[in-house]
């Protein structure tokens, strides 16, 4: 039983760049389940991550529709999506983007700062949150105090303490050894598996996709077959 | 408030830098709190002299003298109540730097007292005064600085007025004034009795500095000043008779306008802090942009990202203002001692609320440009950087 959690039609994204109109995105109609775990692949350019920023509402498509929770985020104000993206998208970065000031904890909470939890439950929330990750006795360290595989647990735990629906992570091994990637990246396929987290995850490492339950390859802005990437990878 | 630790924590992101900042601006709001007062004083001096006592000078220099006659003339004035003359008497008390803490002035001691209402002297000190050919009066501030009781003997080495028994006067402290008007009236300087000075001086006996006087009718000090100023047209020395106010603000003038001058030194030196303030926030919300951007990802409104950078310009101006300005009061309680004159200063309400409305405006101007770039930063590219 298909259970559609994204529904994106014909979206179209260009930049503009000076007097040009450079299109990144043309016409793509994509469909993502509830509960899967997509690994969005393809060259540099290809529109990977402006497509996990369209999904992640951080941005705006310039025509087309997107849908996700039956909710058409690209009518959305500003205002509206930033309030969107607070209850319903948690994101992980390649470079986990953590605030340095702040302790592990502290960096979990951020997103807590936004709802009317007190200091108390919004401390109990990103322990929890710590505990998931496994790092519940790092909670008072800087990220500086932390490996890399740790600072990007810290980040997975504070894309997951407001207990969203949806994951959006860009190249979230892209800055991890293999060891640290594979623990990462294990750690997601649990969230998919157990806790039932819908993950978009762009990637460049293919041993990365394979803790995907499906791969989409992109070129120059669109979506193209498994084969078709598979030819091009092997042609170049 | 639950944002407060966010704004604390990017404050100090880098503690030498804000430390630096905090500390420069701390000095330029003390030294806010430690010249305000003293243009208050000048300006309050000023205006709280009083409209009711008119002074007759010599119209060309305040270096010429007038006739001592010239006081009776003008107590016998159609109109003035009370007049009274009073003579610089200089000279030199202790060592040069002692002798500039306070002014000394030969007067008619009761006439004197009588004009001169805002001096307020027990009736037994008054007396004494009065009746003490070689008595002397002290203010408050130059009594406690010096620690002189009455019954002192006050030595006063003359550089003008010689003793005609040499160069050393001697007087009896005989009462120590304070002033009606408050803590910051002018409570500094020393007076002696006329009599006794002009009968002893070796030279220009019979002249004097000032007439005083004050009128019965206000409504007629113009046309009384006018009218004493006619009377001494064509003799042999011409005069100027001014309001106290006038008089004084012109002896200030002869300085240049001192509030003025203050008031353009601090408004450099804000200048300045506010250039460099700017340019450090600035700089601190451009080394922070990617981590701006994760707070608008994780859902932060625009609105508030341009009140959290906001907030950081408003808690430094703040906090240092307000450190500034009691650390201003903390020193103006030891004022007197550096500028007698000026009696005891103090940081009035009115001057901490310009302080902190200076603040506010500070953090504003240097927080405002930085904090509307945070708020219009475009999520996408941010993380780019």
């Amino acid at each position: 039983m298909s259970n559609i959690l994204i529904k994106i039609s014909n979206v179209s994204k260009q930049y503009k760049r000076g007097k040009l109109l450079v299109p990144v995105l043309e016409k793509l109609n994509l469909t993502i389940e509830q509960g899967d775990f997509l690994a969005l692949m393809g060259p540099s350019g290809s529109g990977k991550t402006t497509l996990l920023n369209l999904l992640g509402g951080l941005d705006q498509p310039s025509s087309g529709s997107i849908e996700i929770g039956g909710q058409c985020i690209n009518d959305f104000s500003s205002r509206a999506l930033a309030k969107w993206r607070s209850q319903h998208v948690g994101f992980v970065f390649q470079f986990y983007n953590l605030l340095p000031i702040l302790t592990a904890q502290k960096n979990i909470e951020l997103p807590l700062l936004l709802t009317t939890l007190s200091a108390l439950q919004r401390k109990f929330r990103a322990q929890t949150a710590l505990d998931i990750v496994g790092l519940s006795e790092r909670a008072d360290h800087r990220p500086n105090e932390l490996s890399g595989g740790e600072q990007q647990r810290v980040a997975i735990a504070r894309a997951l303490v407001s207990d969203p629906s949806l994951l959006v992570c860009d190249e979230p091994t892209g800055d991890l050894d293999r060891a640290s990637a594979d623990e990462i990246l294990g750690l997601l396929q649990v969230l998919n598996r157990d806790q039932g987290k819908t993950i978009i995850m762009v990637t460049h490492d293919p041993k990365a996709a394979t803790y995907a339950r499906h791969s989409l390859f992109m070129d120059k802005g669109e979506l193209v077959s498994n084969s078709d990437a598979i030819r091009k990878e092997t042609a170049e | 408030m639950k944002y407060f630790s966010l704004v604390m924590a990017s404050l100090f992101r880098k503690p030498l830098r804000t430390s630096l900042t905090a500390a420069s601006l701390l000095i330029a709001f003390m030294l806010f709190g430690l010249l305000e007062p003293v243009v208050q004083t000048f300006t309050g001096g000023v205006v709280s002299a009083g409209e009711s006592r008119l002074w007759v000078s010599p119209r060309h220099s305040i270096s010429d003298m007038l006739p001592v006659r010239y006081h009776q003339q003008v107590q016998q004035y159609e109109g003035v109540d009370t007049a009274a003359h009073q003579t610089w008497f200089g000279g030199v008390y202790i060592d040069a730097a002692t002798s500039s803490s306070f002014t000394r002035w030969a007067v008619t001691a009761k006439n004197f007292m009588l004009i001169n209402s805002q001096m307020v002297l027990p009736p037994d000190q008054l007396d004494a005064f009065i009746s003490t050919r070689t008595g002397a009066i002290v203010g408050r501030t130059t009594a406690q600085r010096y620690n002189m009781q009455i019954g002192d003997k006050i030595p006063i080495t003359a550089d003008i007025w010689h003793n005609r028994d040499g160069s050393q006067w001697e007087f009896d402290l005989v009462g120590i004034y304070t002033s009606a008007e408050g803590e910051n009236a002018d409570t500094s300087r020393l007076f002696i009795n006329y009599d006794f000075f002009d009968e002893y001086r070796t030279v220009g006996k019979g002249i004097v500095s000032n007439v005083v006087f004050t009128v019965n009718d206000l409504e007629q000090s113009a046309a009384i000043a006018a009218g004493i100023d006619v009377m001494f047209t064509n003799s042999e020395m011409e005069t100027q008779t001014t309001s106290e106010q006038e008089y004084l603000l012109n002896q200030i003038k002869q300085l240049g306008n001192i509030g003025l001058i203050l008031r353009a030194i601090l408004g450099a030196v804000f200048f300045t802090i506010l250039l460099l303030t700017a340019n450090t926030m600035s700089q601190a919300v451009r080394e922070r942009i990617p981590e701006l951007a994760v707070l608008k990802t994780l859902g932060f409104y625009n609105v508030s990202i341009l009140f959290i950078v906001l907030a950081e310009s408003f808690v430094l101006a703040l906090l240092t203002a307000s450190l500034g300005l009691g650390l201003a009061a903390f020193l103006l309680q030891f004022s007197e001692y550096v500028i007698p004159q000026a009696g005891s200063l103090s940081l009035e309400a009115n001057s901490i609320l310009l302080g902190l409305l200076i603040a506010i405006a500070l953090a504003l101007l240097v927080g405002l440009p930085p904090a509307i770039r945070a708020m219009r930063l475009n999520i996408a590219d941010a993380l780019q950087r």
